[in-house]
């Protein structure tokens, strides 16, 4: 039991992963209907998928050494192009490619501004949100875009609303990108890079690898992972608003960190993220099924985050007293 | 399905400004050419967003009534997101450029009270709508009384689910004055009924995406309470097919809510919700032109301080009607017919 206890604190998502179990129990201990297979997939997984998802590609640029505050304004736009496409006529596929182009080109814009403009990431972001945001509300002119009930339009409310064997198409989408950034992160050269980017970038640079080129990369995919959460947001809504994932990018970002991604790059973990926006979402569900008032619900969260990486720093420090 | 949240700003912009040349020319040549061939109004409306769709139908009221009167210009703008410090950097602006009128919808009222004044003092007539600003010196506010409303509300409920019974309460943001208001409107009314136990509020801060979660979790957690009454009915906002809860409820636990528009009333027509409390949005633009324009032009015109505004309920016996009434409203020349009422004269 000793040997497991002081195996579990070498794992970095053990802490977060404690937390989750610990809320989930009492969640459960106060209400009948949290630990049941149509509330746990239909309410809770499904309504912070899309946080998990945005915080896969948030904790590759966070690992990085980067930080990408545009996701929420990237969601939005994101969906927006979808829908706009969708409504202008073309098929589901490729709606999709142009939410995703949309985001790609997000991430693009993010990239060579933090590589070429040399700005640092969180003002090159801060920056772009708001002119995602700003766009997102520009070519719309602040009106709202609901998909006609065509076939694609049918087949885009599907992608949200819609399940295969009970689970949630959102959830599915979540977990194979889970387990795709997962094998990025850990089974490939590209994954080792980006941790050394973010360990060290001057070492990174010496051992002769494209900083540049990497950075881009993560930022594009933080802009594919956004666009992935906006589409399926805006999916699930049944309309695009001009406003919607507005201030979406701290909860990705708490659920990120509350995962285990350190602040200063180098350190992180795709199941640790995936965990993280699970509490998040444990947290929003159960304040409702307990039935405690709303006016509660931003001290709980608060408190839950610190509690959380108060945790991971006492996991990290049982860690280097067994190292050492 | 919600069609009239549709994509079509562009075309009807371009038209309604088509119409409005025509019937400013019209109204022109109509007037005596002494009176007021040299000036024109320009008066400015402020709802607190741009991206809400309740304010498509003032902007079209708004327009409509310049149009009539043929020597009024609007100016609709507002801050991007509902934030009072930003709306008051919009109306300080407004007061540079002088304009003669302005209706302000007010998100927060402290933030607006000096901009307000300040555009008093420089002689601009101002008046609130929808939501006010009290303290400030605007002589008028047009608009529901948000009391009232959650009263309605209230009473809405009691007559669906009995005299006994859980409600829960679900608000917009906890620091919002008039949906506060209609939260008290609403518990004060519970409170005379000895059989009613209130739960919440619980928030989904206008947030779609998030209204709808709230929803279906209220729902599933709370199988046995009495009804829900919503202050702010966000999460009929979108599309049926994202709240299966309330498709699976199916008028068990009794839904009130308020607005009456076009997305929301399938859920009337279904049996899933049993009864909307709404507003005039037509006549927040129309009416503020109208009452703006009295007072800019006469100087004998009056109002009393709340000049009060239709509260109109949606139920399962007029829901049909007003389905007719929103599909005719997909154009501003039709939302002209549907909502057509007599401006308001002086008081």
């Amino acid at each position: 039991m000793r040997r497991l206890l002081a195996e579990l604190v070498l794992v970095p998502w053990a802490g977060v992963l404690l937390g989750l179990v610990v809320i989930s129990v009492v969640v459960s201990v106060m209400s009948p209907y949290f630990l049941t297979f149509g509330n746990i997939l239909g309410n809770v997984a499904l309504y912070f998928s899309w946080f998990a998802i945005a915080g896969f590609g948030e904790a590759l640029v966070m690992i990085g050494g980067g930080l990408d505050l545009s996701v929420g304004s990237v969601m939005g736009f994101s969906g927006m192009i979808a829908a706009l496409a969708l409504t202008a006529g073309a098929p589901l596929w490729l709606g999709i490619l142009a939410g995703l182009a949309a985001g790609a080109a997000a991430g693009i814009v993010n990239g060579l501004a933090v590589t070429r403009l040399s700005l640092n990431p969180f003002i090159a972001t801060l920056a772009t949100l708001g002119i995602f945001r700003g766009i997102t509300y520009g070519i719309v002119q602040g009106q709202a875009i609901t998909p006609a009930s065509n076939v694609a339009g049918t087949e885009f409310a599907a992608l949200g609303t819609g399940a295969l064997f009970h689970v949630p198409a959102p959830v599915i989408v979540m977990i194979v990108l889970a387990i795709v950034l997962y094998v990025t992160l850990n089974h490939t050269p590209f994954g080792r890079h980006v941790y050394a980017l973010g360990g060290n970038e001057g070492a990174t640079r010496l051992l002769g690898l494209d900083v540049r080129r990497l950075k881009m990369i993560v930022y594009i995919i933080s802009g594919l992972t956004a666009a992935i959460g906006g589409i399926l947001l805006t999916a699930r809504a049944g309309t695009a608003l001009p406003d919607a994932a507005e201030g979406y990018e701290l909860q990705v970002i708490a659920g990120v960190i509350i995962g285990g991604v350190s602040l200063t790059g180098g350190q992180g973990t795709i199941p640790g993220v995936l965990i993280g926006a699970a509490l998040l979402g444990v947290i929003s569900n159960g304040i409702v099924l307990a039935g405690l008032a709303g006016y509660w619900q931003q001290l709980i969260t608060g408190l839950v985050i610190a509690a959380a990486a108060a945790l991971d720093v006492l996991r990290q420090r049982l860690a280097y007293l067994r190292a050492a | 399905m919600p069609t009239t949240r549709q994509f079509t700003g562009p075309v009807r912009r371009r038209t309604l400004l088509r119409a409005g040349t025509l019937a400013a020319g019209a109204g022109l040549l109509a007037r005596p050419s002494i009176v007021r061939a040299a000036k024109r109004y320009s008066i400015a409306v402020i709802p607190k967003a741009l991206d809400n769709p309740v304010f498509y139908y003032a902007h079209y009221g708004a327009e409509k009534r310049a149009a009539e009167l043929g020597d009024v210009d609007v100016i609709w703008t507002a801050s991007t997101t509902s934030d009072a410090s930003e709306e008051a950097q919009v109306l300080s602006g407004l007061v540079s450029r002088h304009v003669d009128g302005m209706a302000v919808d007010a998100n927060a009222p402290e933030p607006l009270i000096a901009p307000i004044n300040q555009a008093v003092a420089a002689g601009i007539k101002v008046i609130t709508w929808d939501s006010d600003v009290p303290q400030s010196k605007r002589p008028i506010f047009y608009g529901v009384d948000s009391y009232k409303m959650g009263q309605a509300l209230a009473e809405q409920t009691i007559k669906f689910m009995g005299e006994s019974g859980t409600v829960i309460l679900v608000s917009g943001g906890p620091g919002a004055t008039n949906l506060n208001a209609r939260l008290k409107g609403a518990t004060d009314t519970l409170a005379k009924y000895p059989g009613v136990k209130t739960l919440g509020p619980f928030f989904h801060n206008d947030d779609l995406v998030k209204a709808q979660e709230l929803t279906n979790n209220l729902l599933v957690s709370h199988p046995d309470a009495g009804a829900l009454l919503i202050v702010a009915g966000v999460p009929f906002f979108g599309k049926m097919s994202a709240l299966p809860q309330v498709i699976k409820n199916k008028g068990k636990v009794k839904i009130i809510s308020t607005d009456v528009l076009a997305p929301e009333l399938p859920f009337v027509a279904d049996g899933y919700v049993q009864a909307l409390v709404g507003q005039d949005y037509w006549g927040w633009g129309y009416q503020s032109v109208s009452i703006l324009y009295n007072l800019l032009t006469n100087a004998n015109c009056h109002y009393p301080a709340l000049v009060p505004q239709a509260m109109p309920v949606v139920t399962a016996d007029n829901v049909k009607e007003w389905m007719q009434k929103w599909e005719q409203a997909k154009t501003p020349e039709g939302a002209a017919e549907a909502f057509k009422e007599p401006p308001i004269g002086c008081m």
